[in-house]
């Protein structure tokens, strides 16, 4: 996926300005600090937002997104939740399975940690038929262990994954490339500038 | 434990409603022997037995059923009226440009001109069904056009990015985001619709109707007869809410139920 010239405003101030980038195959996490533009330019990579000006080749038609925040429906339990996005309970059943939910499938949002929310939310992510996976802080809330266990669980997944963390860690547990963002034009206070990949 | 402590708050709750109908009685008694005029203020118990004079007749069966079907028929229509307007009002800009005025027209219009302006229009027998939707109507629409608003953006975030498409959308975030507006619109024109129906009722008259009993009962100017329909009129409205509650909770509890299923 390549970005080109991306301009993104809120209320004509602008979030990223100018952004050059590439994503390549495999899981890549994108980095930098807080407030820097990381989920506006994930939303805008998903079709949620819509730039003002620049260009994305190679976008996802079908992304699966895991927001920032766990974004369940709060009137239907675990497992209808994940069945809002496949209608195949057994396959739906498998993934809260996977994620060590079994048990609180038939729990309601408001009956579940903080942490269980987000592997909730994380199965519906891993569960919808996409072409793309963007995953927006997905280990938030999660203990050292449970952490390991979800990131093999995203490294198997076969299409290109982009994740947005601020822990060094999440990269080396999934086997990622690293894009950090910078606050490259301080005057403007906007996110800007070409960003090279790191391996 | 659990069962016991509950049977005590129920006790206590039965209690307590004994407690303030006692109270309002002994006040009713006792004004009523102060004034000393029936015609003025006739006792509870005047009024009691007239009640139970009239639950033995057929035509106060008649009457009472011919008078809820009409209120129902207001209702059911101001409902719908109401739910086809806020999407209408909420999906089309144009639509909203122009329902809105006419909502706002509805409420600050007395209900009596309305009635007065119904009774030359239409029948006389369906002037309060009208009156009934028309009251109902605005309430539906301003609850439903609040539900839809506030619905949760993000959630809708979630439809879109997940392929939902217009249907399941509907079904699995506005219904049941709009869905306690809703509850509370219809618990709050319920009894609204059936004291404007009868209010209608007493206007025009219907040939059988509660409405036309009441109004008999202030022209020959018998108190006790007004005293014992109103009765009815009250213990109706209650009736109705507390219909209304209990669906409502069945309905939570088969949410539930539904939900542990899964």
């Amino acid at each position: 996926m390549k970005i080109t010239n991306l301009t993104v405003s809120y209320d004509g101030m602008p979030v990223i300005d100018r952004l050059n980038l590439e994503i390549g195959d495999g899981i890549t996490c994108i980095m930098g600090e807080s407030g820097l533009g990381k989920t506006t330019l994930l939303h805008t990579i998903a079709g949620l937002i819509k730039p003002d000006s620049g260009e994305i080749e190679g976008a996802p038609v079908r992304p699966a997104v895991m927001f920032q925040e766990d974004r369940l429906l709060p009137w239907f339990s675990a497992l209808k939740n994940l069945e809002t996005v496949c209608s195949d309970t057994g396959r739906a059943l498998e993934m809260l399975r996977a994620v060590e939910l079994e048990e609180a499938s038939d729990k309601l949002p408001d009956e579940l940690s903080g942490g269980m929310k987000r592997r909730v939310a994380l199965a519906r992510t891993l569960l919808f038929d996409s072409d793309m996976l963007i995953l927006d802080e997905p280990f938030k809330g999660l203990d050292e262990a449970l952490t390991g266990r979800i990131a093999r669980l995203i490294r198997e997944v076969k299409v290109p994954v982009i994740v947005a963390t601020h822990a060094e860690s999440d990269v080396e547990l999934l086997g990622a490339k690293k894009i950090v963002l910078r606050k490259q034009d301080l005057n403007r206070e906007s996110l800007s500038g070409d960003i090279t990949p790191e391996d | 434990m659990a069962q016991t402590f509950t049977s005590k708050k129920k006790l206590n709750k039965w209690l307590k409603l004994a407690i303030a109908v006692a109270f309002w009685l002994t006040v009713w008694s006792l004004a009523s022997a102060i004034v000393d005029k029936e015609l003025l203020i006739p006792s509870p118990v005047v009024v009691a037995r007239r009640i139970g004079g009239l639950l033995f007749t057929g035509t106060f069966w008649l009457k009472t059923g011919v008078s809820l079907l009409r209120v129902l028929g207001g209702f059911l229509a101001g409902c719908v009226g109401g739910i086809l307007l806020s999407v209408l009002a909420s999906v089309w800009d144009v639509a909203d440009a122009i329902i809105s005025p006419f909502i706002r027209i509805i409420r600050s219009t007395p209900v009596t001109s309305f009635i007065i302006l119904v009774m030359l229009w239409i029948g006389y027998d369906f002037v309060p069904v009208f009156i009934a939707g028309l009251l109902v109507t605005p309430i539906f629409y301003a609850n439903l056009r609040e539900g839809i608003d506030e619905t949760d953006r993000k959630l809708l975030e979630v439809a879109y990015i997940y392929k939902f498409g217009k249907r399941k959308t509907l079904k699995a975030i506005y219904i049941p985001s709009v869905k306690p507006y809703f509850v509370s619109a219809a618990v709050t024109s319920l009894g609204l619709a059936w004291k404007a129906g009868i209010a209608a009722e007493v206007l025009c008259l219907p040939s059988i109707s509660v409405g036309r009993e009441m109004y008999y009962s202030k022209l020959y100017l018998e108190t006790p007869d007004l005293f014992a329909w109103t009765v009815v009129v009250v213990v109706f409205s209650i009736v109705f809410e507390k219909i209304f509650e209990r669906m409502v909770l069945k309905n939570k509890k088969k949410e539930v139920r539904d939900n542990e299923d899964n």
